[in-house]
């Protein structure tokens, strides 16, 4: 075997194979809503959110449906108004790499005025500390991010290898409701899950 | 599932067996892949298949990955097509979950079924252990057995299966849905135009009149379909893609 698992603790293992469970059982968004939540537990984060879109011209990727797990709805509204995936470094990062990354070594990469200053802005909202990782579907033709958040620096190359091994059940939960989904207009009204607004652009 | 039962070792190997069938592309990764299974359950032999059910059964197999077998019984079993008087696999098709083979062979009873598990006994096949999942859109359903010749399993080893079957029913749906897109992908644009006219009941000759091309191409292309397809008509190699086309429309539940 080769032992994927090596370096995880029993309480880990158990929780990975739960959150992969319940990864395989997804049927609709407050369902991804809940399996983000409770990746979030197994990363000891304190905030999650994810998104499935497309990858445009200018490392530019364009979401086509976000679940909130429990970002600030304010900050995450704020997000789809001024359309700041525009310029978000971790969603320019991922639509160039694909890989899971650490925020703060991503952050070393954009230091132009207009990024500090959103950074700044998501600091402000706790989120400042973060891991996200996804996966480009090419049946699908879209990517999938998924962000775990904190206001502290918490996360290791530890937490990598338990989003490393979650990110594909995760991809693979998102990407089947969303194969469920019709698409609605941009201007349309998210819709409310469970206080957390899930919000689609296409 | 309560997965605490579970000793670590057993939790990294079901783990291991998860990750793995992630990226199982093709028949060999398939059989790598129960291998791996095969050690973490406990089993000597394995083999895996997917077919087609109905209210009543199994209906036909669509294919068999042999991992571990012996070949001698295999090609027995799959020339008699012994499956269909194979009571493991009539419980499979019947119900679903994971079974052990002794406690269903107390449900069967009868000369050839005796017969049968007399002949597999003596290729070291006497304990198994079962499981698969039936997709109720399409009705194709997979099994998956490991055995042994030694009483090895039990409700631990049925633990164990349920938790890494529904990942292993993906993977062979997966590898099945690559293997009959291979079976089209020789096809040219020519060969597919030839097709569509055919489906559409046309002659040869009308065909030969609407592409614009001899008869005797149109004869030339259609006997490369049926070599391609292994169909022996051209009737027969239109009923093959049609298949293929339904199968495709019904979408396989992974």
């Amino acid at each position: 075997m080769v032992e994927i698992g090596k370096g995880l603790s029993k309480k880990e293992l158990v929780a990975i194979l739960e959150v992969i469970e319940s990864a395989r059982t997804c049927n609709d968004k407050r369902d991804v809503q809940n399996l983000i939540i409770r990746a979030k537990d197994l990363l000891d984060a304190d905030y999650c959110i994810c998104g499935l879109g497309k990858i445009l011209a200018d490392d530019i990727l364009e979401p086509s449906a976000i679940i909130n797990g429990n970002y600030p709805e304010e900050w995450v509204n704020m997000y789809k108004t001024e359309r700041f995936y525009t310029r978000d470094p971790v969603v320019k990062f991922h639509s160039r790499f694909m890989m899971t990354q650490f925020w703060s070594d991503t952050f070393k990469s954009y230091k132009d005025e207009e990024t500090v200053k959103f950074l700044q802005r998501a600091a402000d909202f706790g989120l400042k500390y973060g891991i996200s990782s996804g996966i480009y579907d090419p049946d699908l033709e879209k990517t999938s991010l998924f962000s775990f958040v904190s206001n502290r620096p918490r996360f290791s190359q530890h937490h990598k290898k338990v989003m490393d091994i979650v990110t594909p059940h995760l991809h693979n939960a998102l990407a089947g409701i969303y194969e469920l989904e019709r698409p609605v207009q941009m201007d349309s009204i998210p819709d409310v899950i469970g206080g957390s607004q899930i919000i689609r652009y296409i | 599932m309560d997965y605490k039962r579970f000793s670590k070792k057993e939790l990294m190997d079901i783990l291991d067996v998860i990750q793995a069938s992630l990226s199982c592309k093709t028949e060999m990764d398939f059989k790598s892949l129960l291998e791996k299974t095969k050690v973490l359950v406990g089993g000597e032999h394995s083999i895996s298949g997917l077919g087609i059910y109905d209210a009543k059964g199994l209906v036909d197999a669509k294919t068999i990955i042999n991992s571990t077998y012996p070949q001698e019984w295999f090609s027995v079993y799959q020339e008699k097509q012994l499956y269909f008087i194979d009571p493991i696999v009539i419980q499979q098709y019947k119900s679903s979950g994971t079974q052990l083979w002794m406690d269903t062979y107390k449900k069967y009873r009868g000369k050839d079924i005796s017969e049968f598990i007399h002949n597999a006994s003596a290729f070291g096949l006497k304990y198994g252990i079962t499981s698969g999942i039936k997709s109720q859109c399409n009705r194709i359903g997979s099994i998956i057995t490991f055995s042994n010749s030694k009483d090895y399993f039990e409700e631990h080893q049925k633990e164990i299966m349920d938790a890494i079957i529904p990942h292993l029913h993906q993977a062979l749906v997966r590898i099945y849905r690559q293997l009959k897109t291979d079976i089209l992908s020789p096809l040219t644009a020519r060969e597919m135009d030839m097709v569509h006219w055919v489906k559409e009941g046309k002659t040869n000759w009308e065909i030969s009149m609407i592409l614009k091309i001899s008869e005797r191409t149109v004869k030339f292309h259609l006997n490369n379909i049926k070599e391609k397809l292994g169909a022996v008509s051209k009737t027969h190699a239109v009923a093959i893609l049609m298949e293929h086309e339904h199968e495709q429309e019904g979408e396989l539940v992974s």
